[in-house]
């Protein structure tokens, strides 16, 4: 098997393992967009028993956005995607459980890119029959600080 | 089998709105490679504690309620193992729309808020609250 899944290791393109990492491989990529796939799995976050949460796609999308952004910095030194959610615009939910077991496909692109540093992204969630949602997220790429310092600065 | 990645506190119902009070294990499953060496408590572990606060608030109302649409959410702070974690939320119509508006501290600093729109699950059906 040739493409995506089998020519990339997604861990070099964003830092979340342990359970925290919900992507299993990429389907599709280039420079205007990337599909990601994941099998839902009951271990996953906000899962209750056979059902997960559908607010979960946020972090699907969220992930992908990071494979995403790590991809297209896979020539730089520091490559893995360090953005980190400062915030979401919109999110839609259409459905408000995925059975565990889905077969997903994530897809995403970016809305707005200002020097690498603040991203927007758009993202849906599909098993091929269901539409679980639309996501429009925004990254800041920073240092990560738990001295107090906030994210996301009030406008003046 | 289900299973709860942080426990709650304490929940206090009030009519129109509720506060729900976590502390955050530094052994849950969200630091679980979130991120490797540098522990981070994620974003949707914020709207799932939101969600749990939610939940218990409707459950003591007596109704299920569902979300349809997140809007306007901002993170403004990242929070680390063992922080003190409280939800408030109040449910308000607005131009004929139930709509939960929320925001989470830790201590004495705004973590994030945002709006939920929600929907009442009444005999099969969605309707406003």
């Amino acid at each position: 098997m040739t493409g995506p899944w089998r020519m990339y290791n997604i861990d070099d393109f964003f830092p979340h393992r342990g359970r925290m990492k919900i992507i299993d491989g990429i389907v599709e990529i280039d420079d205007d967009h990337c599909v990601t796939e994941s099998i839902a799995a009951s271990l996953w976050p906000l899962c209750s028993g056979v059902q997960i949460n559908s607010i979960i796609i946020v972090e699907l999308v969220a992930q992908t956005a990071s494979i995403f952004t790590g991809w297209k910095k896979r020539n730089e030194t520091k490559t893995k995607g360090e953005g980190v959610i400062v915030g979401i615009k919109k999110a839609v939910l259409t459905a408000p459980e995925i059975p565990v077991g889905s077969r997903l496909r994530t897809s995403c692109r970016i809305r707005v890119n200002l020097d690498g540093q603040y991203g927007e992204f758009e993202g849906e969630v599909t098993d091929g029959h269901i539409q679980y949602g639309f996501v429009h997220l925004q990254t800041l790429n920073q240092q990560i600080s738990l001295s107090g310092r906030e994210n996301f600065p009030s406008k003046k | 089998m289900s299973e709860k990645w942080i426990i709650p506190e304490k929940f206090v119902p009030h009519e129109n709105d509720a506060e729900g009070h976590f502390m955050i294990p530094g052994n849950s499953p969200w630091f679980s490679g979130h991120f490797p060496g540098m522990p981070v408590f994620p974003a949707i572990g914020m709207l799932g504690l939101v969600y749990d606060t939610l939940k218990e608030y409707a459950a003591h109302r007596g109704i299920r309620l569902t979300i349809m649409e997140m809007k306007r959410i901002r993170f403004r702070q990242v929070l680390g193992p063992e922080s003190p974690f409280t939800v408030f939320i109040s449910l308000k119509n607005v131009n004929g729309a139930s709509q939960v508006f929320f925001h989470c501290v830790s201590g004495d600093t705004k973590v994030c808020d945002g709006i939920l729109l929600v929907k009442r699950e009444h005999d099969g059906a969605l309707e406003n609250v």
